[in-house]
């Protein structure tokens, strides 16, 4: 398995520069990095509005459990919610905030 | 979700009555009206939700309750004289998968509302136990000192005398490798029952609650059991070494003898001595599953039953729901087939609840035929794996992000799991059933199976293209009679799943001038089951390989509904790409890619298909992925059995790095398997003649219909679609294709193909 480095950190600005299929192959490696975390306390996103608008949750320890809001924030663009998603993960694998964070 | 609610019956005709299930949370009252579905993708990128009410089918002020689904497999046997009531026995074997979890009965006669009878369980810290009550108040428990293991065939021996109380439990590993396999036992002594517990039936995997309404039974065991021996005595050392060594028949003495080993479809399990009367199984445990004595020398129950005598019992089994019919609609005898909804309103809630109304049979009103994959609607319902598998974020490149219906869904496990999940403890889903709400059938949902299907069924109604709608269970029931009546067969995105009698239909109706438009990808893939006697559920097994989210454990690869060899249709018997051109190479979810037009789409066969179209680049917009050509696309395969006068009219090109190859298509992995590097990830739009006048048009993309109404349907997708619709329609027969008439690629031979790997492969056909 990959393991972060604190310089990975400097890859991730360009989720929110690029369009996804242009992502730079470091990217992706960080990416894929952070979606290997357990489910369980997982931290995802519901469309509270499908579509339309957006809240960053964390799901439950077992199968059913609901999933519980981790803050207030409404995200109206999908993709900025699911950069703090990023940031969230990074935080809890490396025990670092990002740059800027 | 404070409404929600099922059909009686997935798939009605004209004329019929149409019970719908509703439960409520919190509604007294619902409106109810029925509404035909044209549109049900609410997107705003999508062609828009579009509904029309059938006036004459509407209720009001419906009475809302809250509905209870019972939940996890059992076997029952009613009470009667054949159950010894003084002294009593069990042998049998146990296959415990999650002996940790909880509490769990593998045999009782037990009334827990009022702590009667016995039962024989699991405490879940893998200890067996038993317990006995009077029903007024003395219960006597006691257990074994070691565990039971998880996941290690063990034979268990349990008994009591209802005359003098003495109780015994024995239990003996199965299997005689390693260490811890000599016999274990416990006696006791609890309140004598005398025929106390005469008026209880006898259960297996779960016991009574004693209450009369939901849940009846309670204390679920996840794991198998091995025919169960029942005796009219304690058992001793020598009924566990008799039932280990030679089966259970040779248990001496036997009261009763449930056999796993026969009907193998069948609720009913057949009681083996006449003494007792027979088994019942409740929520469709798991069937055609191997036993203690399999040994690999047979891979079909069929071949071997005493191999197969085990019953795969989970918490998480549901085979209806069985709620009460909240109200019912008398469907018009003129009303056209279509996709159909009971719209359910209430102050602040609204639901759909979906169903099909298919052509009646023996009839048809258009020349067009809209094949509804029923088949495939079923097996997605109701899919956990965004929230059960760990890889799906990694699947779909993004983080996963949930509906409304998502979290209820994961929220109300009652409601079960689909052939895409696993069961509580890690073992695939093999059944699906319509008796349930079904989530991933509803509309103003993802884009996907039903929902997006109704891109097309939108896209026939917005070019007033006349269409029948008939489905997958129609053609299986019916056959080569249900497609016959139509020129054209327009499937639609994602028909993945098809019966045996449904191929069978569909190959003769191509072979005797029939015309059929594939609109999908990953189509004919997976090899299903449609129950004898229950259509509404459906089997499969996930064998040997193919895109799947599990694997069909060792010798289980057959199906117990028909006794079929599952998996992929690939693997069965016949390719898709010799049904359809084409077959699944590669499923990814972020992009959707755009074709490219290829020499052949001006070869005079096929010229009528680009009528009007301009230009080399087709479907380079779309709704989803924004692309015509994606999710998940096919390619034609010569060696898979695509007809070498087939031609390619297009190709798909730059699939991202999302898209990786099917296992079947790289049978070992590397790094260049993904859409960006890999040689042949593509799909290709294709034609081809059959025998006897017909023709297939095959797009080889779940996204092609998403790219049907983009600018007001004013697009090439949309017209190549449109040009073959009619052109099918014309009674006109096609041409015999002249010899070599086909794309160059699709001619080599196998040797041609083999030396292919030195050569390198065709980049432009």
């Amino acid at each position: 398995m990959y393991e972060l480095t604190p310089s990975d950190a400097n890859l991730l600005p360009e989720f929110l520069q690029r369009e996804r299929k242009d992502f730079s192959l470091e990217l992706r490696r960080v990416l894929n990095r952070l979606r290997l975390v357990p489910i369980a306390g997982r931290e995802v996103i519901v469309a509270v509005e499908p579509n339309k608008t957006y809240r960053l949750v964390r799901m439950g320890t077992h199968r059913g459990e609901p999933v519980s809001y981790i803050d207030d924030r409404l995200f109206t663009d999908h993709k900025r919610a699911e950069y703090e998603i990023l940031k969230l993960r990074w935080r809890r694998l490396t025990g670092l905030p990002l740059a800027g964070d | 979700m404070k409404i929600i609610g099922y059909p009686a019956e997935l798939i009605r005709r004209p004329g019929d009555r149409a019970g719908i299930m509703v439960s409520t949370d919190g509604i007294a009252a619902f409106d109810a009206a029925l509404v035909r579905i044209h549109c049900g993708d609410n997107r705003e990128n999508g062609p828009g939700f579009k509904e029309t009410a059938v006036e004459s089918c509407r209720r009001t002020a419906v009475p809302g309750r809250k509905q209870e689904t019972e939940i996890g497999s059992c076997m029952t046997v009613q009470p009667g004289p054949g159950i010894p009531d003084g002294e009593i026995g069990f042998v049998l074997n146990v296959f415990a998968t999650t002996p940790t979890k909880g509490r769990q009965t593998l045999l009782a006669r037990w009334d827990e509302a009022n702590k009667l009878g016995f039962r024989l369980g699991i405490d879940g810290t893998s200890t067996l136990e038993a317990e006995i009550g009077d029903g007024r108040g003395a219960v006597f428990g006691f257990a074994l000192p070691h565990p039971i293991a998880a996941r290690q065939w063990t034979t268990i021996g349990f008994g009591l005398s209802g005359e003098s109380g003495k109780a015994v439990l024995l239990m003996k590993p199965a299997d005689a490798s390693g260490f811890g396999h000599e016999l274990i036992a416990a006696s006791g002594e609890g309140p004598r029952l005398g025929a106390k517990a005469a008026g209880l039936a006898l259960s297996f995997a779960a016991h009574g609650t004693g209450r009369e309404s939901v849940p009846r039974m309670a204390g679920f065991f996840n794991g198998r059991l091995e025919s169960p021996v029942m005796l009219a005595r304690l058992p001793s050392a020598a009924d566990i070494e008799a039932y280990q060594a030679h089966g259970p028949e040779r248990v001496a003495g036997a009261a009763g003898l449930w056999d796993f080993g026969r009907d193998f479809a069948s609720s009913r399990v057949a009681e083996a001595t006449g003494r007792a009367p027979e088994g019942h199984l409740v929520n469709l445990p798991a069937r055609g599953v191997t036993g203690s004595r399999w040994d690999g020398t047979a891979q079909k129950f069929l071949e071997k039953p005493a191999h197969y005598r085990a019953v795969h019992f989970h918490d998480d089994d549901l085979e209806d729901c069985a709620w009460e019919e909240s109200f019912h609609f008398d469907l018009p005898k003129d009303l056209p087939s279509g996709i159909y909804a009971a719209k359910l309103t209430a102050p602040e809630a609204e639901h759909h609840v979906v169903f099909l109304v298919d052509e009646p049979a023996g009839m048809n009103r258009h020349d067009v035929a809209f094949l509804a994959s029923s088949v495939t609607y079923v097996a997605y319902s109701n899919e956990h794996y965004d929230f059960d598998d760990p890889n799906m974020e990694m699947k779909n490149g993004m983080v996963s992000t949930f509906e409304p219906s998502d979290l209820y869904l994961n929220e109300h496990r009652e409601l079960g799991l689909s052939t895409y999940d696993r069961h509580s403890d890690g073992y695939g889903v093999f059944y699906s059933s319509a008796r349930r709400p079904l989530i991933s059938m509803m509309v103003k949902g993802r884009a996907w199976a039903l929902n997006a299907d109704t891109h097309i069924t939108d896209w026939l109604a917005g070019r007033g293209l006349g269409h029948d709608l008939i489905t997958d269970h129609a053609v299986h029931a019916e056959g080569l009679s249900r497609l016959s009546r139509y020129k054209v067969v327009v499937t639609g995105t994602h028909p993945e799943y098809w019966t045996t009698a449904m191929w069978e239909a569909m190959t003769r109706y191509l072979a005797s001038s029939g015309r059929l438009m594939y609109l999908g990808g990953n189509g004919f893939y997976w090899r299903t089951a449609i129950h004898p006697e229950k259509p509404w559920l459906i089997e499969l097994r996930r064998a040997e390989t193919g895109a799947r989210y599990w694997d069909s454990e060792a010798g289980e690869a057959y199906m117990n509904f028909t006794g079929e060899f599952g998996g992929l249709w690939r693997r069965s018997a016949v390719a898709p790409q010799k049904l359809v051109g084409v077959g699944t190479v590669a499923t990814g979810f972020d992009y959707s890619s755009y074709y490219r037009r290829r020499p052949e789409s001006e070869d005079p066969r096929a010229r009528f298909v680009f009528a009007g179209v301009e230009g080399e680049i087709i479907g380079d917009f779309g709704s989803i992925g924004g692309g015509a050509a994606g999710s998940e696309i096919d390619r034609a395969d010569p060696w898979l059995g695509t007809p070498a006068h087939a031609l390619i009219l297009a190709r798909s090109e730059g699939h991202t790095r999302q898209y990786n190859l099917v296992p079947e298509e790289t049978p070992f992995h590397h790094p260049t398997i993904n859409g960006e590097e890999a040689e042949r990830c593509y799909a290709d739009l294709l034609f081809f003649e059959t025998p006897g006048g017909g023709a297939v048009f095959s797009t080889g993309s779940i996204s092609w219909a998403g790219s049907l109404a983009h600018d007001g349907y004013a697009n090439n997708v949309s017209r190549i679609t449109e040009n073959v619709l009619l052109r099918f329609a014309d009674p006109a027969p096609f041409a015999a294709p002249p010899p070599g008439g086909g794309s160059a690629e699709l001619s080599r031979t196998r040797i041609d193909q083999g030396n292919e790997f030195y050569a390198g492969i065709d980049r432009r056909g």
